[in-house]
C-alpha cells in the first residue's frame, strides 16, 4: 500500500508560502484549474524547480525539515525555501545545492515511494549517493553510507554523484562516505520514524513508526537534549559541522564517529 | 509478412527500422486494460486475454484481433465482442528439439513460441485504438544453472525431484506437455537430482537484488572496467540520447527492453521492467539515461547479470555453460531480424567439437573447442572446460571464442568487440583492416611453427606463407594477391541464409560475388587438391607416414603423426599437407599453392629409391 500523501509540517518558514498547501490530489485539480481563466499560475511538471536560498557564504545544508549552516563550526538554522506548492508524493521536496543554485526535486521523481503495512514502511531501491555499491546505515535521521565502488558493467551519469549527499573521503580504507542529512521519510516528516537501510538485496529502507525516536531536526531545551554529535540551535538539534570522513567510531582517532564525521574534527 | 516479422522481434532484440505507424492518441486510450504481455504461459497451454474496460464508453465498441508474428495459433477463439480472446500455445516438441540438453535448457527467442497479437478496438463512432501484445510459451534462458525468481527453467533429463529447497520456498517440479520444469518462487539455492542421480543445483535469485560489486580490486576490476566501455553495456543509455538513430525511431525504448535491459518484461524478476512497474514507473517512458532512477540504470543496458544471471554465479562444475552460444542467444537468435546464432549454427563452427576426441584430446582442444581456444591465450579459461560427460554434447566454436564482451586491459573495445589474438609467427606482417576484422581467424587457420604438421593452412595459403624448401629448409613465400582484400577472411566469408536481415555472415560462407569487385570473369582453377593428393601418396610410401587416403572426408590432420621437417621429404610432406588442409587453396592462392606443390614434388622425384607402398 502506498502511503497515502499528508501535508509537510514544521517548517520553520519558507520563501514562497504564499500558495496554499495540499495533498497531491488538490494539486492534481489544481494543476487541471491551471488551464482556466483567472487560475493561479502553475508551473509545468518538470525535473527540478530553482529554489535559491540566503545561504551567503557559509556553508549550509537541509537537515531533516531545516536548513542549518555553519559559521566557524558552530550551527545555527535558517529559512529553509521550498516550492510553493505541494510535491507529487507525500515523501515531499528534496532540495540540493546551495545559494542562487540550490534547486528542489520531487523525492518520488528518483526514488521510489514508501509502501505501508501498519506502521511498518519500507522503501525498496532505497535512495544511495550513486550508481555505486554503498553500504549504509541510519543514524537519527540521517543515513550514512560508505562505498562508492563503481557498479559494474553500469554506465555512470557525469554529475550526477552524490547530488544532495555529502561526501568525503573514508579515514581508511579508501571508500568514500557520504551522509544525507534529509532522507526520505514515509511521510515526508523526519520525527516520528525509527529508520535503518538494509541490505540483503537491493538496498532497503525500513521504517517504523516510533514517537520516541530521537531524531535530527528535533526541538531541543536544557530538558531535552540532542542526540550525541548534533547541537542545540535555536531550539532544534543539528548536526556538528559535517566533515564525512568515518562509518565506524574505529575510522577516528577519538573513536567517536558521529553523522559520518569524526567528532574530533569539530572545531 | 515482413511486418509481421519486424512487430515480433521488437518484443524482444529490436525495433523496426523505420517509425511505426502513429497511433491516434484517444481520450479512451486508457480505458483498455489488456494485461500485459504474457511471458510464459506453458507449452501446449490454453490462455485467456481478458480485455477489462475501466470507462464505459469503450464498451460500445469491439475488438478484432490479428496475429502479426509467430508460428499460427492453435485453438484460436475469439468472444464477448472481442473482449475476450482464448488460444493455444505451441507444443514443446515443435520448438525445442529433442532431446534436451541435461540441466537448464536455453530458451532463445526463436525457441519460445512466442507470438505477437496486434487488438484493434473500434466503436461505431470511428474512434479506434491499437495494441500489441506478446504472448510466449516460456521464458528465455541462458541455460545457465542460475536463474531469476520467477522464471520457468526447463530441466533436461529424467525423473527430476527436488531434494532441499531454500527456505519459504513452495515451487516444486512441475510436468507439462511431458517435460520438467521448476520455477523457483524465492531466492537461493534449489537442489535437484535426476532420475540417475544427478545432481543440479538451480541458485535463484532478483536480478536488482545481485550486487554488481563485481569489480571490486582483487575480483573482476579489470573486466568491470572492460565492461564499463563495452557498446553492450551502454547501449541503453546510447539510445536513450536525443539525437540517436533509436531514439529518432519513436519505439524506443519499448521494442527493445526485452534486449537493451536486464530481466525478461512480463516476468517478476527484479529487472528492468519488473523494476520500473514496481517503481511505478512506465518502463517504455520516452526519458533519457540521466533520468532515470538509479536503481533502473543498474538494470539498463546489457551488464553483467544480462550474461550472468542474477543470484550467485553457478558452483564451478557448472561454470563452463556460459561459454555456450546460448548466452548470447537470448538476444542474438531471434531470425530473421537477428539472426546471428541461427546463422552460426549452419557453419562447421558450430560442430567443430561434435567428434568426442576433439572434445578432450591435445591439441585438439585447441582449435575445436571453445574453452580450449580460450585457454591458449589465458590459462585460467581452462577452468571453463566442460566435463567430459555424455550429457553435456557439443558447443562448438561459439561466439565467445570470436567476441570478448570485457577483454581485460582493453580501454577501446574492437569492433564488434573482436577478440584480439596474436597473429601467428608464420603469417608475419598483414594488413591491419584485415587483422582488425579477421585477426581472431588466424590463430587456428594457420599452422603453428613449432607443430608436428600443419592443422589448418587456410590463411597460410591466403598470406602466401607457412611453406618451407624442401631442400635448403628455408621459408618458401609467395605472393599473397589476396592479402590485400580489405577485411581479410571476412570479406569473402561473409554469406549465409539469405532470410536473415542481420547476422547472417556468421554463417561464414564464402560469397563468391565478393569475387567480382575484381575478377570480371571466372578464372580456372587447377586441380592442386588432386595433384596434391597424388603427390601424398607417393610420399607416404617414400617416408613411411601414416598410409591414409587423403581424399577421405575427415581432415588429414586427424591422422597423420609427426612430419619430420629436418629431411627434405619430411619438409615435402608439410608443404603438401599445407595445401591438403586447405580445401579452398586454389582460390585462397593457386599460385602459392602451385609453388609449395612444385617445390614438394621435385623432392619427391630427386629421392635416391622409391619403396614398396604398404599393402
Amino acid at each position: 500500500m502506498t502511503h497515502p500523501p499528508q501535508r509537510e509540517r514544521g517548517r520553520i518558514r519558507t520563501r514562497f508560502a504564499g500558495l496554499p498547501r495540499a495533498p497531491a490530489l488538490l494539486a492534481a485539480s489544481t494543476l487541471i484549474l491551471a488551464c482556466q481563466r483567472n487560475a493561479p499560475a502553475v508551473p509545468e511538471r518538470r525535473f527540478e524547480w530553482p529554489v535559491p536560498a540566503d545561504d551567503g557564504d557559509e556553508s549550509c545544508a537541509d537537515v531533516a525539515d531545516l536548513r542549518a549552516c555553519w559559521r566557524a563550526g558552530n550551527a545555527h538554522v535558517v529559512v529553509r525555501p521550498l516550492p510553493g506548492y505541494p510535491a507529487a508524493s507525500a515523501m515531499g521536496w528534496r532540495c540540493i545545492g546551495a545559494g542562487r543554485d540550490r534547486r528542489c526535486r520531487d523525492r518520488s521523481g528518483e526514488a521510489p515511494r514508501f509502501t505501508c503495512d501498519g506502521s511498518r514502511c519500507s522503501q525498496r531501491h532505497a535512495r544511495l549517493p550513486d550508481d555505486g555499491e554503498w553500504s549504509c546505515a541510519d543514524a537519527a535521521g540521517a543515513v550514512v553510507c560508505t562505498g562508492g565502488g563503481e557498479a559494474a558493467g553500469v554506465v555512470a551519469v557525469p554529475g550526477r554523484q552524490a547530488a544532495g549527499w555529502l561526501c568525503g573521503k573514508r579515514n581508511h580504507g579508501g571508500e568514500t562516505v557520504c551522509v544525507d542529512l534529509s532522507p526520505d521519510f514515509p511521510d515526508g516528516q523526519p520525527r516520528g520514524w525509527r529508520c535503518r537501510t538494509v541490505h540483503t538485496g537491493a538496498a532497503t529502507r525500513l521504517c517504523e513508526r516510533d514517537p520516541g525516536a530521537h531524531v535530527l531536526g528535533d526541538v531541543c531545551d536544557r530538558q531535552r537534549p540532542c542526540v550525541d554529535g548534533s547541537q542545540c540551535t535555536a531550539g532544534r538539534c543539528v548536526p556538528d559541522l559535517p566533515r564525512p570522513a568515518c562509518f565506524f567510531d574505529g575510522d577516528c582517532v577519538g573513536g567517536a564517529c558521529r553523522f559520518g564525521t569524526c567528532r574530533e574534527d569539530r572545531p | 509478412m515482413r511486418r509481421a516479422a519486424v512487430v515480433t522481434l521488437g518484443l524482444l532484440v529490436g525495433c523496426s527500422a523505420a517509425s511505426r505507424e502513429p497511433v491516434p492518441a484517444l481520450a479512451t486510450d486508457a480505458c483498455l486494460d489488456f494485461g500485459g504481455d504474457r511471458a510464459d504461459v506453458g507449452f501446449d497451454a490454453v490462455f485467456v486475454i481478458d480485455v477489462k474496460s475501466t470507462c464505459a464508453e469503450v464498451l460500445g465498441g469491439g475488438i478484432t484481433w490479428k496475429q502479426v508474428a509467430g508460428a499460427p495459433l492453435r485453438e484460436q477463439h475469439v468472444s464477448n465482442n472481442g473482449f475476450r480472446l482464448s488460444a493455444r500455445t505451441a507444443r514443446a516438441a515443435a520448438l525445442l528439439p529433442e532431446p534436451w540438453p541435461w540441466g537448464i535448457v536455453p530458451v532463445s527467442p526463436r525457441t519460445r513460441g512466442e507470438v505477437g497479437l496486434e487488438a484493434a478496438w473500434r466503436d461505431s463512432a470511428g474512434h479506434r485504438m491499437r495494441r500489441e501484445l506478446r504472448v510466449a510459451a516460456v521464458a528465455r534462458s541462458h541455460g545457465l544453472p542460475n536463474t531469476a525468481v520467477g522464471t520457468r527453467a526447463l530441466l533436461g533429463g529424467e525423473g527430476w525431484r527436488l531434494i532441499e529447497s531454500p527456505p519459504g520456498a513452495s515451487a516444486t517440479v512441475d510436468v507439462s506437455d511431458r517435460h520438467e520444469s521448476l520455477r523457483p518462487d524465492v531466492a537461493g539455492t534449489f537442489h535437484l537430482v535426476d532420475g540417475r542421480g544427478h545432481q543440479l543445483d538451480l541458485r535463484a535469485g532478483r536480478f536488482d537484488d545481485t550486487p554488481l560489486d563485481c569489480g571490486r580490486s582483487g575480483c573482476h576490476a579489470e573486466i568491470a572496467t572492460a565492461a564499463r566501455a563495452s557498446p553492450m553495456a551502454s547501449v541503453l543509455a546510447r539510445g536513450l540520447r536525443a539525437g540517436s538513430v533509436a531514439h529518432a525511431r519513436g519505439d524506443y525504448p519499448r521494442c527493445a527492453l526485452g534486449c537493451h535491459a536486464v530481466g525478461e518484461p512480463g516476468i517478476a524478476d527484479g529487472g528492468f521492467v519488473h523494476v520500473a512497474t514496481e517503481m511505478g514507473i512506465a518502463p517504455d517512458a520516452q526519458t533519457t539515461w540521466e533520468q532515470l532512477p538509479a536503481a533502473l540504470r543498474r538494470q539498463g543496458g546489457v551488464g553483467c547479470l544480462a550474461c550472468h544471471g542474477p543470484g550467485a554465479v553457478p558452483e564451478a562444475a557448472a561454470r563452463w555453460s556460459v561459454l555456450r552460444s546460448d548466452v548470447c542467444a537470448v538476444c542474438h537468435d531471434a531470425p530473421p531480424r537477428y539472426g546471428h546464432v541461427a546463422a552460426w549454427r549452419t557453419s562447421r563452427m558450430a560442430r567443430a567439437d561434435a567428434a568426442p576426441r576433439t572434445r578432450s584430446q591435445q591439441p585438439c582442444v585447441r582449435c575445436h573447442t571453445t574453452w580450449g581456444s580460450l585457454a591458449s591465450a589465458q590459462p585460467g579459461a581452462s577452468a571453463r572446460r566442460p566435463p567430459d560427460a555424455d550429457d553435456v554434447g557439443p558447443i562448438g566454436i561459439a561466439c565467445v571464442a570470436c567476441h570478448a564482451v570485457h577483454e581485460p586491459g582493453t580501454a577501446q573495445p574492437a569492433r564488434a568487440l573482436l577478440r584480439e589474438t596474436p597473429v601467428p609467427t608464420v603469417l608475419g606482417d598483414i594488413l591491419p583492416t584485415a587483422r582488425a576484422r579477421s585477426g581472431t581467424c588466424l590463430a587456428c587457420h594457420a599452422p603453428q611453427v613449432d607443430g608436428a604438421q600443419p592443422f589448418a593452412s587456410a590463411a597460410a595459403l591466403w598470406l602466401g606463407r607457412g611453406g618451407i624448401d624442401p631442400q635448403s629448409g628455408a621459408p618458401l613465400r609467395g605472393a599473397a594477391p589476396h592479402g590485400l582484400v580489405d577485411g581479410g577472411c571476412v570479406a569473402c566469408h561473409r554469406a549465409g541464409p539469405p532470410e536473415i536481415e542481420r547476422g547472417a555472415g556468421h554463417a561464414f560462407r564464402a560469397d563468391r560475388s565478393a569475387c567480382r569487385a575484381c575478377h570480371t570473369r571466372e578464372l580456372p582453377l587447377e586441380d592442386l587438391r588432386g595433384r596434391a593428393q597424388a603427390l601424398w601418396r607417393r610420399l607416404v610410401a617414400l617416408t613411411g607416414l601414416l598410409a591414409r587416403d587423403p581424399a577421405g572426408a575427415e581432415p588429414l590432420h586427424a591422422f597423420v603423426t609427426g612430419v619430420d621437417r629436418s629431411r627434405p621429404l619430411g619438409r615435402a610432406a608439410w608443404n603438401v599437407l599445407l595445401v591438403l588442409e586447405d580445401r579452398a587453396a586454389a582460390v585462397h592462392n593457386q599460385p602459392y599453392a602451385r609453388a609449395l606443390l612444385d617445390a614438394a614434388e621435385k623432392a619427391v622425384d630427386l629421392a635416391p629409391a622409391m619403396r614398396e607402398p604398404r599393402k
